[in-house]
């Protein structure tokens, strides 16, 4: 019984080790593209390894377009979207999750019901309203809509504060503490790690945004990192090792974060799954 | 401050409470207003409309009349997003289901294991799109010379009509790892002793999947289901990128339901057609949604109280 | 601790509105007026008539910034477009104009939202093509009230009719057009013994290329021509049979004209053409192209490759040793004409731009004689202009002077408002075809079929 198990278990192990030489592949060619020539990306058939790899091609690559100033951009977008997003959040959820009002089952079943829809079927109508605003080609259309509050992080956040017994605000308020109080000074400590995670979320969703800089952002000084990534593909010629540096480079920070924080991004995908 | 003035216009415990809760979701209920409701209000307007945001003329139903008899680019894309849908979200849901079956184990190895096979989920961007379509060059691409080494001739991926949609659900078995991620983690919540119970009743391997595993894993394989029909509706960049220029070629074969509405909206500003699209869709996404709820209740296993 | 977070709240909501102030100050701050923007939105084409009254500018010494739209970013061409506005900004004192370039795929999608909010560029490039469809919208400002016959007297017909909307004003000046001929390898041909002049019909094209042919094994090392490859689609050799007319509808009756006898034989060479070299051999090609990894012509696998004078440029770039030559696209049967499709640009100003006659000074500077002269030189493509000759710069260069030729027989499709649109339905059932999916001749049924439903629902 036990040796079969063992021989099962071998055979799992080759079978993942398999995958993950699948897996990991795609990532390893991405590196070495950057590091090839462009006679050498051109190669038929193709070469694992650059005969002498080229680092240089980073530097190059990144002055190929003003890409310090499209991450410092992209920077912009994220900061105001965090905080936006894990202030907002935190705030309105505080409100479905401790507060007893009139009309908050109807209420919440409206944010469960609004987390289905996809942004495609608001994108045209929004889009011409922030127009008329004379929203476009500034960052406001990417940014300002984080300050209300998203259903599914207001979602992932009720929970979390549903989990903190009541006797704690209940006393608090018999004190006489306000919610405000009660939410800044008592609750707020408690959730930082689910803020973390909604922090994590829309760091990930707004560096690697493409949809949205692309319809909203015109002026190229404004552009960001994934807009910015474009310029390689133009006119005919695509610079595919420079291509490769710069996408290589501009997937770097989530990974950091992903290392660093690897409980939050998993903790924020459980209470998604969740949901049902 | 607030809590004086309230109890100056003599408000109970309730009615502080209740105006406590609106000033918390205020935030929230204007947004529903601003960027939901109200947008989606001004769509379905507009969509009886021929509009192209200079000028508006109502036409009555003829914008859904043309999408539905007349546009034959209409169906085309919904056929698209249709095939990809079906070819896609069973083979990543069920390579999901594998994957982290395999990886509930305990093997050597796991925890790496486990941050490898979700890596690839957190490889966003554009950059994700660019480095597939060099994988996928069919002269000196990776994923052909691989099949070149087991003997097989692999297809012009992003040229060939019939081989773009097998191209995309191939990335996204790639990435698969963060649906993976959802089942390993209900898998770990189910207590051993169900499994211990049943292999003591000689229950094998295969058996013990099928009557503990996957009933345990059906609330979030039918949640994954309905995103995963939404996000079928959802997919834009794919199409908008492997073609190059937005035209969805070769042959329209990656013209997907959104990026014909893309069109419509920001290349032909045909407005008011693209929201009667809007308007479809969003029916699309109720009636995936109502129907998924409805098999579920059936076939669904609920632990009791699990919810909430 | 509330006060803080309060606090926090407050400066980032304070940070967001500043943000919206520059914003919109960067946005705004070429309208001259304030307050004239809300209006703009709401109804362009008067705002825009007062817009010319209030803001003309006087001489109080106060020049008018101007932003002109075009996508030349790369560092073969945004260069010299740059210097030209420098040269533009330093003759006159006026004005002082802006580059901004766009990505093509972008721009006008950009351009409409501007013009619906109200403040668009002032000059924006365009595709020749696209000028009385988008006079027709009302997104572009008529020219007339400034052009003087010197002006519009200096183009050749062609090019000002394909300006000129319906109402009968004429609403961009041409900035560049362009033609198609077949680039050929040099020492490819002295090899295998051919005469470029020889070739003179698709049947010379198809013998020169089995002379050309290479192979090695069951691997083609070499190989000759495949007609939609570079710059040349299925619509190039169409429109070459139809004798420079459109290929899949009548100018005149505004019907679909699909799978005409003609246009059956003609797709069927075109597919045959891959069909010789192998679907798979044409993708692997086709996606080298696409995924611009190399230039098959420039590295010497291609012997023949359809593209337009542009292409000098990026051959000088990638292949600077490689000996070429141009002859005109082959007829389609001996006497048919060697027809070429060809297309160009314009300058127009967008509708609601603030000043006008400002966009206009510009638009004349640049399609004056010299400045054309400038640009073709350093950008490749032909000018419009009737008075270029062998005088110009440009024209002394053989291979422009080869190409020069073909222009006389090149013709610009202006698809007619009341099709507008076609190609989306229309091409890719065409495609079907030349991938070889259909048969060629129900491809063409079908592209039929759909192009009339197409018109039927149309009207």
């Amino acid at each position: 019984m036990i040796k079969k198990k063992r021989v099962s278990n071998i055979i799992l192990f080759i079978i993942l080790c398999l995958g993950a030489v699948l897996i990991l592949f795609p990532i390893a060619w991405m590196l070495s593209t950057a590091l090839k020539s462009a006679q050498e990306v051109a190669l038929y058939p193709p070469k694992l390894l650059p005969e002498k790899p080229l680092f240089e091609n980073f530097a190059i690559a990144w002055t190929k377009a003003p890409f310090t100033k499209y991450t410092a951009n992209t920077l912009i977008i994220v900061f105001f979207t965090i905080i936006g997003g894990v202030f907002s959040n935190s705030f309105i959820a505080y409100g479905f999750a401790k507060i007893d009002f009139k009309g908050k089952g109807f209420l919440f079943s409206i944010v469960l019901a609004t987390m289905m829809i996809p942004g495609f079927v608001t994108l045209v109508p929004t889009y011409v309203i922030f127009s008329k605003l004379h929203w476009v080609n500034t960052y406001l259309p990417l940014i300002v809509p984080a300050f209300f509050g998203n259903a599914f992080h207001i979602f992932m956040m009720r929970q979390f504060y549903r989990t903190i017994p009541n006797e704690l605000s209940e006393a608090a308020r018999v004190d006489g503490a306000g919610h405000f109080y009660i939410w800044g000074k008592l609750m707020m400590p408690l959730v930082k790690p689910v803020m973390a995670t909604v922090a994590l979320i829309n760091f990930k969703g707004a560096w690697s945004d493409f949809q949205g800089p692309l319809l909203y952002l015109s002026d190229k000084s404004k552009y960001t990192l994934q807009l910015g990534l474009q310029v390689f593909k133009g006119e005919g010629y695509t610079e595919w090792n420079y291509l490769m540096a710069v996408s290589f480079l501009s997937m770097i920070p989530i990974l950091l974060l992903f290392f660093c924080f690897q409980n939050y991004f998993i903790e924020g995908m459980n209470v998604g799954g969740a949901v049902k | 401050m607030l809590g004086k003035l309230m109890s100056k216009l003599g408000l109970k415990r309730q009615g502080r409470e209740n105006v406590y809760g609106y000033i918390f979701i205020l935030p929230w209920l204007i947004g529903l207003l601003a960027f939901t409701l109200g947008p989606m209000l001004f769509s379905f307007i507009t969509s009886f409309s021929d509009y192209n945001m200079l000028t508006f003329k109502f036409n009555g139903v003829a914008n859904y009349k043309k999408m539905f008899l007349q546009d034959q680019l209409f169906w085309k894309s919904f056929k698209n997003t249709a095939i990809y849908a079906v070819m896609n979200i069973p083979l990543v849901t069920i390579g999901g289901v594998v994957v982290a079956v395999i990886l509930n184990k305990s093997i050597f190895g796991l925890r790496t294991f486990r941050t490898i096979y979700y890596l690839p989920s957190i490889m966003v961007g554009v950059g994700t799109y660019f480095l597939w379509m060099l994988l996928l060059n069919p002269a000196n691409g990776l994923v052909n010379t691989a099949l070149g080494l087991i003997g097989i001739k692999g297809p012009a991926w992003l040229t060939d009509p019939n081989w773009t949609k097998p191209a995309i659900v191939l990335m996204h078995l790639w990435g698969l790892g963060g649906q993976m991620l959802l089942y390993l983690a209900r898998l770990q919540s189910i207590p051993q002793d169900y499994y211990e119970a049943a292999s003591l009743d000689g229950a094998s391997s295969f058996r013990m999947f099928r009557s503990i595993t996957v009933p345990l894993l059906s609330p979030i394989i039918f949640y994954n289901l309905t995103i995963g029909i939404i996000g079928a509706f959802q997919v834009f960049q794919e199409g908008y990128i492997f073609s190059g220029n937005g035209t969805g070629n070769p042959a329209g074969s990656l013209l997907f339901y959104n990026l014909h509405l893309w069109n419509q909206a920001f290349k032909n500003f045909k407005t008011g057609y693209a929201n009667a699209m809007c308007w479809f869709l969003f029916a699309i996404v109720m009636i995936a949604t109502l129907i998924n709820q409805k098999i579920s209740k059936k076939w669904v296993y609920e632990e009791d109280g699990s919810n909430d | 601790m509330k006060r803080k977070i309060l606090a926090t709240l407050l400066v980032a909501a304070m940070t967001v509105s500043a943000l919206a102030g520059c914003g919109s100050k960067t946005a705004d701050s070429n309208a001259p007026k304030e307050d004239s923007s809300s209006e703009v939105a709401e109804t362009p084409t008067e705002d825009a008539a007062d817009s010319e009254a209030d803001t003309a500018p006087e001489d109080n010494g106060e020049v008018v910034e101007l932003e002109f739209w075009g996508w030349w970013s790369s560092e073969a061409r945004k260069p010299h477009i740059t210097k030209m506005v420098d040269d533009f900004n330093a003759s006159q004192s006026k004005y002082h104009v802006t580059y901004v370039d766009i990505p093509f795929g972008d721009i006008f999608t950009k351009n409409i939202a501007q013009i619906a909010a109200g403040n668009p560029c002032d000059i924006m490039a365009n595709s020749l093509e696209e000028v009385v469809f988008r006079a027709e919208q009302g997104q572009v400002e008529p020219l007339n009230d400034y052009l003087t016959d010197d002006v519009t007297g200096a183009f050749y017909e062609q090019y000002i009719s394909s300006c000129t909307a319906d109402d009968g004003s004429i609403y961009a000046l041409p900035l560049s057009v362009d033609t198609r001929g077949i680039y050929y390898n040099k020492a490819h041909f002295a090899e295998a013994g051919i005469n470029p002049e020889d070739i003179k019909t698709w049947d010379d094209l198809v013998e020169a290329a089995r002379k050309l042919d290479k192979k090695n094994g069951d691997d083609w090392e070499r190989i000759g021509f495949i007609p939609v490859l570079g710059n040349g689609g299925v619509d190039t050799w169409m429109v070459n049979a139809n004798q420079g007319n459109p290929a899949w509808f009548d100018l005149e009756t505004k019907e679909a004209k699909v799978n005409t006898d003609v246009n059956k034989e003609a797709f069927k060479w075109v597919r045959d053409q891959i069909e010789y070299y192998g679907q798979a051999k044409y993708d692997e090609l086709a996606a080298v192209f696409s995924s611009g990894m190399q230039d098959p012509f420039a590295s010497g696998i291609l012997s023949m490759l359809v593209h337009t004078s542009a292409y000098q440029s990026s051959l000088k770039q990638n292949a600077p040793d490689l000996e070429y030559g141009v002859i005109p696209l082959p007829e389609f049967k001996a006497g048919n004409g060697h027809f070429a499709n060809g297309g160009g640009f314009v300058l127009e100003i967008p509708k609601g731009a603030k000043c006008p006659e400002g966009s206009y000074e510009f638009i004349k500077f640049v399609t004056s004689r010299e400045t054309q002269d400038f640009l073709s030189t350093n950008i490749g493509d032909f000018s419009a202009r009737n008075d270029f000759d062998d005088s110009t710069e440009f024209f002394k260069n053989p291979i422009n002077a080869e190409l020069g030729k073909c222009l006389e027989e090149t013709c610009t499709i202006v698809v007619p408002n009341e099709l507008k649109g076609y190609q989306d339905v229309v091409n890719p059932l065409i495609e079907e075809g030349t991938l070889g999916l259909k048969p060629t001749d129900e491809a063409l049924d079908n592209a039929q079929k759909a192009m009339e439903d197409f018109i039927a629902t149309n009207q």
